[in-house]
């Protein structure tokens, strides 16, 4: 299994999957808001099961393209979308600790995929992959 | 509180094993697109997927939230590690310090 660790496409995939699984976290929300077996509640629920589904058919696209390890660190991305859907949609207030701990997210998932863009970069130029990392 | 918590990290250790398989259901060629998601890997996957959100719901009853949270972030331990056991993925330095910020960042936001 040859795959390649980065690339934009898988990227850019993962991002709408990460944008769409978001919204998901919005619907369970909403759902808890509703009363119990309404109407409003099994729409609500019944979004967050298509949401998930979704997510299912294109997270199997995405780890037929990069690594597990490299995709499973990118979903740390998806707090951002947490913290905006939060303030968009239910009014949260935004705290330091909640932008500290994103900051650190970030960092972390960049410190993480960086080297696999250098990688596959130094890979596509030279055939050979000299090992010095 | 103990037994809750081994629940939650089992659970997180059950949606992990699941990813695997996910990932060895995609690394392999199929005849047709349908055939990607109707195999008994994927399947297979995510009826431990669902048995591992049971177990979550479980063992939320005898853990805060926050607590739920920072231990879900185990995975980024977790899907390393089998990554490197199962999937023989390279796990270079820079993948540790990357797991660990993210880590650390889930426990700032949640505490």
């Amino acid at each position: 299994m040859k795959d390649k660790k980065f690339s934009a496409g898988a990227f850019i995939l993962l991002q709408i999957a990460l944008i769409i699984v978001s919204f998901g976290a919005v619907c369970s929300k909403m759902a808890g808001r509703q009363e119990f077996l309404s109407i409003p509640f099994f729409a609500f629920y019944g979004a967050l099961i298509l949401i998930l589904f979704i997510y299912a058919i294109l997270w199997q696209q995405i780890l037929k393209r990069i690594s597990l390890v490299v995709a499973y660190a990118c979903r740390g991305i998806g707090i951002i979308y947490a913290i905006l859907w939060g303030v968009l949609f239910f009014k949260e207030e935004i705290t330091w600790k909640m932008i500290a701990g994103a900051v650190l997210v970030l960092i972390g998932v960049y410190i993480f995929i960086f080297g696999e863009i250098k990688n596959s970069k130094m890979k596509d130029e030279n055939e050979e992959g000299s090992e010095n990392a | 509180m103990l037994k809750f918590i081994l629940v939650f990290l089992v659970s997180v250790l059950i949606s992990s094993i699941s990813q695997i398989i996910l990932k060895k259901s995609a690394a392999r060629k199929y005849d047709s697109l349908i055939k990607e998601y109707l195999n008994v890997r994927v399947i297979g996957a995510y009826a431990m997927f669902f048995l591992s959100t049971l177990l979550t719901m479980y063992a939320y009853t005898g853990v805060p939230l926050t607590l739920g949270a920072l231990l879900e972030s185990a995975g980024y331990i977790y899907i390393p590690l089998l990554s490197f056991i199962f999937l023989k993925e390279k796990i270079t330095p820079r993948m540790v310090v990357g797991s660990l910020f993210i880590i650390c960042g889930i426990i700032v936001y949640n505490f």
